[in-house]
């Protein structure tokens, strides 16, 4: 196994860079580590120079700021979830305020707050998030 | 100056006892028995370690690696550590290299899920049979499992209520 060692790296988004490396063409990376602030990209012993100086491109190039794919969905997911809690947050008062709501009215009120409900449960079962 | 082990001798009737015989026989071996050969590393105020290999790597070949030299025999190595894994229920192995080779061969000496991604105590006791005499070099190895995040190891660097101190250690025990 080959190694390159870049020193003094700061603020590396370390799924993020993981994903990209590993997205290079022929992707000969293994993974990445980080050891008392340097960060260090583990090769497959075949890895060539090309390979060797396209990753040192893409980490020079690394914007820790940006999300990776799973990072994004989960913080689309966390959005969605949010939104649906509100939601169900304003139907429930909604229900207690209303005293004259129509049966039509009150189902669509317990059904935005049952919707809340599914999201949640399903984040839980996928362990996107945790009680 | 490290103690040194001499192989015990088998007396004879009426043999003479030296100055020599005792001092190695008794003095050093004594010594050797009280302080056998051992190689010890606690992490403090390091930075946290973390890694996305799939292969086994050093977790830092500097600092996590022991050097000792041997009488000859079994030596035993232990580690002990607070891991976590950024993903659901992926994991983390862990292994030794002795002298460039993995005790552990395949997946390793140990494995754990993550379920959780919590903080979590990962330790083994590995013995080594019938190691030969002389210097020898061990690294600790690790790598993620199932393929999914980044395993992290805790090295009382001040993380918020993770401010673990990973041991890693090897003595010659026979």
């Amino acid at each position: 196994m080959r190694e390159i060692h870049i020193s003094n790296v700061s603020g590396v988004n370390l799924e993020a860079l993981d994903e990209g490396l590993r997205a290079l063409p022929g992707a000969p990376v293994v993974g990445i580590s980080l050891r008392r602030g340097a960060l260090i990209v583990h090769l497959a012993a075949e890895a060539d120079e090309a390979q060797a100086a396209a990753i040192r491109s893409l980490v020079r190039g690394h914007d820790p700021q940006k999300p990776s794919a799973a990072q994004q969905a989960r913080k689309t997911r966390d959005a969605q979830l949010k939104s649906a809690h509100d939601d169900a947050l304003s139907a429930r008062q909604a229900a207690s305020d209303g005293a004259t709501l129509t049966l039509a009215q009150q189902v669509a009120l317990l059904t935005r707050r049952i919707d809340w409900l599914e999201k949640l449960l399903e984040a839980l079962v996928k362990g996107e998030k945790t009680l | 100056m490290s103690p040194v082990w001499h192989t015990p001798l088998t007396w004879q009737v009426d043999q003479l006892v030296t100055e020599a015989d005792l001092n190695s026989q008794l003095r050093d071996n004594l010594g050797f028995l009280k302080d056998p050969p051992t190689a010890f590393v606690s992490l403090d105020e390091e930075r946290d370690y973390v890694t996305s290999s799939n292969s086994f790597v050093d977790v830092d070949r500097e600092r996590l690696a022991l050097s000792l030299t041997t009488a000859g025999g079994d030596l035993l190595v232990v580690f002990f550590g607070m891991v976590k894994n950024s993903a659901r229920d992926g994991g983390g192995s862990f292994d030794v290299a002795l002298d460039g080779s993995r005790i552990g061969k395949d997946d390793g000496l140990i494995g754990s899920v993550i379920v959780l991604t919590q903080w979590q105590p990962v330790s083994f006791c590995a013995l080594v049979r019938d190691l030969a005499a002389g210097q020898h070099n061990l690294h600790l190895q690790w790598k993620r499992s199932h393929g999914k995040g980044a395993i992290y190891l805790s090295a009382g660097a001040d993380t918020s209520f993770a401010d673990y101190h990973p041991q890693f250690w090897a003595r010659e025990i026979s």
